[in-house]
């Protein structure tokens, strides 16, 4: 996998692009996520944003480059902190309907959480009917002609999306897929 | 490079969609085998996949999948201006999953070899037969065999887990042990093969065994002496026998002084669910004869030799942690 080498940075452009340009994050946050998260989340985010950038310099050609960078990894990590979010909200939602012996400690939950979201992330690029076919393999088990009979489409399409899934997925694990370091 | 990665990958994802139907026939499954044996790379492409496979395997459990299958279907829909952002994947948070990566994977591959396998035995069962020839055999827990003797051959494919035979002599010569990584011939020898993470356990009891490795590399192993090999040939050179790899066959696990991640490992394979340890704990060295039938008291022996604590957060969920004083 290649990255294309940063450009030198002299030590006070973190400084000086956080000058610049927090403030403008900031509200481009709110205005564009202000119904997911509320200010001192978008706060947070303007935040980590800054960190992924000092974590891993690099320069800009320009002040409009650098925005279109911030802005893109901010949407990355925008993305990410709803749907770990959403994720567990669905997880405990329906947890809270089983019995508490079997209420795992809030620790492990926060594992398994973790460990749902990261899949999660694995399969955001699958379209819905091959996602719907990878998880009712992999997590209920059922065979091909079982998924088939379920979403109407034939037993060979449901191979076929179950490989696709799993290339997708494979290329992510194995670090393959440009899109898993960019912002 | 990366494009004979993603090819193999490809391939290795082709495989895995064909093997993960009920409706799988024995022609595939070796095709499968055939696939995986036919180049080093194959294995690590398939090691990935299996890797891919596993995340989920903390999910497959009764209780568990509805909610995880209801969580994951949760519609990604963001209310923001452009839907096209959902699809774009965020830097990768580092280290997200070390929990994970201590606990036992499920083997899928042993799953599958188990399914269409001759000779299979489930979690936790063991097995003996007595072969045509006069030879003894010992199949461990989740292990799988195919038994091919001809007018001219004597040969046993291992597909998963663990063996070990007594190998008689016989006019068609020595007894041959087909293995993913490679062959190893034995005549009137008592050896044993186990699949570990890290290739194929060899090690010889009685007699002498010599191991042909897919490369083609050979190398003999005297009497109690044990190496790992791989597709690439030997590991390392040969080290005393481990009692543990026979004492298996008496029911018991004789721990030498391995670490508690490798203890963690073996004890895993007789039982369903996770048994993880945690990293701190990992290196802690175990000795004593742990019963294989009762796992949970072998686990609840632990603390009485070492400074750890068992932590059953679910039944099927067991981690192995530091005790705190």
């Amino acid at each position: 996998m290649t990255i294309s080498a940063p450009a030198p940075l002299n030590p006070d452009s973190i400084d000086g692009l956080y000058r610049r340009h927090h403030g403008w994050l900031y509200q481009w946050l709110q205005r564009r996520f202000g119904d997911a998260f509320d200010h001192a989340e978008a706060a947070d985010l303007a935040q980590d944003t800054f960190v992924r950038l000092l974590l891993k310099p690099r320069g800009f050609a320009s002040e409009g480059d650098a925005r279109a960078f911030l802005c893109s990894v901010a949407r990355g990590l925008s993305i990410d902190r709803w749907r770990r979010r959403q994720i567990e909200k669905a997880w405990l939602d329906t947890l809270s309907a089983q019995p508490e012996s079997f209420a795992p400690s809030a620790e492990h939950q926060a594992m398994l959480i973790d460990a749902l979201y990261e899949i999660d992330r694995m399969l955001r690029r699958l379209s819905e009917k091959t996602r719907t076919v990878f998880l009712l393999a992999q997590i209920h088990g059922y065979g091909y002609r079982e998924i088939g009979e379920r979403l109407a489409i034939s037993e060979r399409m449901v191979k076929k999306y179950m490989a696709r899934a799993m290339l997708q997925c494979a290329l992510l694990e194995a670090g393959m897929n440009d899109d898993a370091v960019g912002g | 490079m990366a494009e004979a990665h993603f090819e193999h990958l490809q391939q290795a994802a082709d495989w895995y969609a064909r093997l993960s139907d009920e409706a799988l026939d024995e022609s595939q499954h070796a095709a499968w085998q055939r696939w995986l044996m036919a180049d080093p790379a194959h294995h690590a492409a398939w090691a990935v996949v299996e890797k891919v496979g596993a995340r989920f395997a903390p999910f497959r459990e009764t209780g568990r999948r509805e909610q995880a299958y209801d969580a994951l279907q949760v519609p990604a829909t963001l209310r923001v201006g452009r839907r096209r952002a959902l699809f774009s994947i965020g830097v990768l948070a580092a280290g997200g999953l070390l929990g994970w990566r201590a606990l036992r994977d499920t083997a899928l591959a042993d799953h599958f070899a188990a399914l269409r396998a001759e000779q299979a035995t489930r979690v936790g069962e063991r097995r003996e037969l007595r072969l045509a020839d006069g030879s003894r055999l010992w199949l461990n827990t989740l292990s799988a065999l195919d038994i091919d003797y001809g007018a001219d051959r004597r040969l046993l494919h291992l597909l998963a887990g663990e063996m070990l035979l007594e190998a008689s002599a016989d006019p068609r010569g020595p007894i041959r042990v087909a293995t993913r990584y490679g062959e190893v011939a034995g005549q009137r020898s008592t050896f044993g093969l186990c699949h570990q993470d890290d290739g194929m356990c060899l090690s010889v009891f009685a007699g002498m065994a010599e191991v042909t490795s897919v490369g083609g590399s050979r190398t003999r192993v005297e009497q109690g002496m044990q190496l790992t090999f791989s597709a690439k040939g030997v590991h390392d050179a040969p080290r005393p026998v481990e009692a543990a790899r026979r004492s298996w066959t008496r029911g018991s696990y004789v721990a030498e002084g391995v670490s508690l991640g490798r203890f963690v490992e073996e004890l895993g394979r007789y039982r369903k669910g996770y048994l993880g340890c945690s990293p701190e704990v990992a290196d802690l060295r175990v000795v004593g004869s742990f019963p294989l039938a009762d796992s949970e008291r072998a686990l609840d022996m632990l603390p009485l030799v070492l400074p750890v604590r068992i932590r059953r957060t679910l039944p099927w969920w067991v981690s192995i942690e530091a005790r705190i004083s």
